[in-house]
């Protein structure tokens, strides 16, 4: 039993039996969101050195065999870093939106908490430790390296009753320390070593391929989950700690389980393609920009818009033809970056015009 | 009070004084100190120990005292205008800005030194203007005191820092020397670039020193300021854009040395007051105390290695950049507003 | 009923209150009283939860509070801080959607009925033409009623305010008090609410609590309880208190030196 009606800010909504409310506003932004995010998708696959694309994907599809080269370069190559490229996207951007709640601050970037630089140490660790460790290994550490960074986190700034914004900072603080650390090995690793921990900083779609997506595939499919059960405790988080608890928000509890969602998808992420700074604080701003939206509707936005962003920088780097070697975080700067310009010159128009 | 705070600047003289001549002189055989200082004041070389004073030791302490006292300066200047104890030019972007453009302008155009500090200048620029742009993107109401500028400034900072590390990918071949440089280190052979720069630090101190009055009457409060005749836009810009610079003078010579421009005010401040005319003097003198006794943890510590100073005061700065948040942020009564 | 028994509350080692009874009657307006840092915030703060204990008991019809889940508290007291915050992108209504959460079950929304509560509260604020409008984006005024009507929204039995016409002129001052005598008279709520002014008080409050330094001086019916002798007291202020179309007035008289305590 769905309903068309309008919610108390007289936003049309459809409504639920069981009250839940969708605003259409909302779901036709999701809609245009997914389908840029697929005609994208279907225009990178386009893109690169061997002259293949959307039609012969299609033909591959109908069960018709493609020439050795372009069945590698579609199947092995571009569409697992399309496919991987938008669940990593997502899940950082999905991280960024819980910590901005959290932190009641829209600045408050995955980067920022050093779930990253946690991250990244202990593969770096691992990597020098033992150079020949399996993936699932690298996995697991960058797992308890983000881990115990919020672990960290929470025992120094203490329980409920301290403000998200504190977390932050004292996460600045605890990145600033590991990244001297980090700072130190690449400094003084043997230069091969160095460089490929470089190239991994630099964040790289290379190693995607369809064993590492298997491995994301239940991360992606928790990771909704987990956004649909903890949205509407976003939105309570929005209005400040206190307020939360006021509201009924059992904060002991909730808040490690925000911050341990959230460094679960960002140290995957990291694991998969390096760190993707600024994407947290970038997808999350240009969905609301899009379409102003709380709670749930907010982070799924916000998800779908990191996915988008992410196939694009990942189309940027192949465009270049190798001519430039791209890394993916150099690409997400530069397709980013100029858009969140763009939009807070738009939104500051916006303003005026009202006003 | 007046002499307390005058106490307190003789004695840091008096640091600095002790703490010079240690980095100068610690590890030699105290039987060939009156040798190497009679060779010190004549600037004499006689032996190996002589060359290695004179070409090693004296160009890394005064690379030193240049970048230390630069930017315990500008980080007590930028704390105090911006009203945030988080503040200093590496919590604004303004040190990776600065690293940034400089190796940009190295690995992209090929610029010499000259233009490569320029280039530094410019970069320190736009690595603070970035801060602010983005901050301001978070909005001012929802932020008394400023915390949105140390988020943004951590945020550009990892930008900045990130797309350097993907430039100097981009060339293997000039990849060591540059990531050294970029993680802040104090070492003899970048004298050239002090010898090409200095000028440009000493300017900028000179202003914050000639503006310390009005300065601190701006920090008294702005109107008030204003009622006493200071032009504080201009003032407070022109304050600004001297501590940016400098710093950026200071990462063109030998990379960025971060957070000396946090711990030193901190330090500076119980004792010296807020006072400028009082306060930027002792932070000279601390800051230049400072990055000497960093450099000489740096040198000696980890024997036969040599590690980079930079990384020795990113990591004295984290960890006090912990307690500062601890203490201003986390201690009683001020957990709410923050 | 509320009530606190030899409450004692610190942040970290400061105290902030010591051995503070009170007995909030049901259905009254209750003014905690006093002069600043007197503890009235951390009272209210110190019954939701939001401060360490370090003695003592908060009870809520006999049940302490520290063992009532945040959710069924949520569904029983309202607080309201004395700073609000709100991100841009949230719209009046769906701040006033938020107050029932406690009430939604895991993946639902507001019931019809709630949602017939959420226009009438904004009736009864006078914003209902708001509702669509970003938070951020009314004026001080209607910001400050937005947020009373959130309390309003939430519906419980008992409302916490804190300092809620801070920083709102006269006019909007007596508004807002209107609106919350309103709560106590027509629909039997219980209101505990920080107040500054000790007219505004003697105009709107049944019961009055005077904190000093973290302990509460006096508390009881305003009538019986703001006397000259007990705001000497409490204030150090010598004040003249004459009653005028029934109720009292609160007359302070000057030092006529600079820097009294």
């Amino acid at each position: 039993m769905i309903k068309m009606t309008r919610a108390t800010d007289g936003k049309r909504v459809l409504r639920l039996a069981n009250g839940l409310q969708l605003g259409t506003g909302n779901l036709l932004a999701g809609l245009f969101l997914l389908l840029a995010a697929l005609t994208l998708a279907a225009a990178s696959t386009g893109l690169g050195l061997t002259h293949t694309g959307l039609s012969d994907l299609v033909r591959s599809l109908f069960g018709e065999n493609l020439a050795g080269a372009e069945d590698f370069a579609l199947w092995t190559v571009r569409l697992p870093r399309i496919i991987l490229g938008f669940m990593v996207g997502w899940a950082v951007a999905l991280s960024g939106a819980m910590l901005q709640s959290i932190a009641k601050n829209p600045l408050a970037d995955p980067g920022l908490f050093g779930f990253s630089q946690g991250s990244m140490l202990m593969i770096m660790l691992l990597l020098v430790l033992m150079p020949a460790a399996p993936k699932s290994m690298v996995t697991l550490a960058a797992l308890f390296g983000g881990l115990s960074v919020a672990a960290l986190l929470l025992w120094l700034v203490g329980g409920e009753r301290s403000s998200g914004l504190s977390i932050v900072l004292m996460g600045i603080a605890v990145e600033t320390v590991l990244s001297s650390f980090g700072a130190l090995l690449l400094l003084y690793l043997p230069t091969e070593t160095s460089i490929a921990l470089s190239e991994w900083l630099a964040g790289s779609l290379f190693q995607a391929n369809w064993s590492i997506i298997a491995f994301f595939v239940p991360l992606f499919a928790a990771s909704v989950v987990a956004a649909f059960l903890l949205g509407p405790a976003m939105a309570a988080y929005d209005l400040g700690t206190n307020m939360a608890m006021a509201l009924g928000e059992p904060v002991r509890q909730s808040r490690p389980l925000v911050l341990l969602a959230a460094v679960v998808l960002n140290a995957a992420a990291v694991t998969a393609v390096g760190p993707l700074i600024f994407l947290g604080v970038l997808a999350p701003h240009i969905a609301s920009f899009l379409s102003p939206a709380v709670a749930r509707a907010r982070l799924f936005l916000s998800g779908l818009m990191g996915g988008i962003l992410v196939i694009a920088a990942d189309a940027l780097t192949r465009s270049t033809d190798g001519a430039l070697p791209l890394p993916l975080g150099l690409a997400l700067t530069l397709v980013g970056v100029p858009l969140f310009i763009l939009t807070l010159r738009l939104q500051a128009l916006r303003k005026l015009q009202s006003h | 009070m007046m002499e307390r705070r005058g106490l307190f600047l003789s004695l840091s003289g008096l640091l600095l004084a002790l703490v010079l001549p240690l980095h100068l002189f610690f590890g030699f055989s105290p039987a060939s100190l009156p040798g190497l200082a009679l060779s010190l004041v004549h600037f004499e070389v006689n032996s190996y120990e002589d060359a290695v004073l004179l070409f090693q030791r004296l160009p890394r302490s005064v690379i030193a005292v240049y970048a230390g006292s630069i930017a315990a300066a500008s980080g007590f200047v930028l704390q105090s205008l911006v009203r945030n104890p988080l503040a200093s030019p590496a919590t604004l972007g303004v040190n990776s800005g600065a690293a940034l453009f400089l190796v940009a302008a190295a690995l992209l155009l090929d610029a010499d030194a000259a233009v490569q500090g320029l280039a530094a200048l410019a970069g320190a620029i736009t690595g603070f203007l970035a801060c602010l742009a983005v901050a301001r993107f978070a909005g001012r109401r929802n932020d008394p005191r400023g915390l949105s500028l140390i988020l943004s400034g951590a945020l550009v900072s990892m930008l900045f820092t990130g797309m350097t590390n993907a430039l100097l990918l981009s060339d293997p071949a000039r990849r060591a020397d540059f990531l050294s440089w970029v993680t802040g280190n104090i070492n003899h052979v970048y004298i050239d670039r002090l010898a090409m720069f200095w000028w440009i630090g000493a300017a900028a101190v000179l202003v914050l020193l000639l503006l310390a009055r009005p300065l601190t009457l701006i920090l008294f409060g702005e109107d008030k300021a204003a009622s006493a005749g200071v032009n504080v836009p201009l003032v407070s810009r022109a304050a600004i854009t001297a501590a940016v610079l400098g710093t950026g003078s200071a990462v063109a010579v030998c990379g960025p040395i971060g957070f000396v421009g946090l711990v030193i005010p901190h330090i500076v401040r119980p004792f010296a007051g807020n006072n400028l005319v009082h306060a930027l003097p002792a932070s000279l003198l601390c800051g230049a105390s400072a990055c000497l006794l960093a450099d000489l943890l740096a040198r000696e510590a980890f024997q036969p290695f040599v590690i980079n100073t930079g990384l020795v005061t990113d990591l004295v700065g984290g960890i006090v950049f912990i307690v500062i948040v601890k203490r201003f942020y986390l201690s009683a009564g001020s957990r709410e507003a923050a | 009923m509320l009530e606190t028994r030899q409450l004692s509350a610190a942040y970290g080692s400061t105290a902030v209150l010591s051995d503070v009874s009170i007995r909030f009657p049901k259905g009254r307006l209750t003014a905690v009283v006093g002069p600043n840092g007197c503890g009235k915030s951390s009272l209210l703060k110190a019954i939701m939860g939001f401060l360490p204990l370090t003695g003592g008991d908060v009870l809520l019809d006999g049940e302490p509070v520290a063992g009532i889940s945040r959710k069924k508290l949520a569904r029983r007291i309202a607080y309201l801080p004395q700073e609000c915050f709100c991100p841009d992108y949230m719209t009046l209504g769906e701040l006033i959607e938020l107050a029932g959460y406690a009430r939604y079950s895991l993946g639902g929304g507001p019931t019809e009925r709630d949602r017939a509560l959420y226009r009438q509260v904004l009736e009864t604020v006078g914003l209902s033409d708001r509702a669509g409008f970003p938070v951020n984006k009314l004026s001080g005024g209607q910001r400050q009623r937005a947020w009373i009507a959130m309390v309003l929204a939430q519906d419980t039995d008992v409302v916490l305010m804190d300092e809620p016409v801070n920083h709102l002129d006269m006019k909007y001052q007596f508004a807002v008090l209107e609106l919350v005598r309103d709560l106590v008279e027509t629909h039997g709520k219980t209101v505990i609410t920080v107040l500054h002014d000790l007219n505004l008080t003697t105009a709107f409050a049944d019961e009055v609590v005077l904190l000093r330094a973290g302990t509460c001086i006096k508390a009881g019916p305003v009538a019986e309880t703001i006397t000259s002798r007990a705001i000497e007291d409490v204030f150090g202020l010598k004040t003249q208190i004459f009653p005028r179309d029934g109720r009292l007035v609160c007359f302070p008289e000057r030092t006529g030196s600079a820097g009294a305590s």
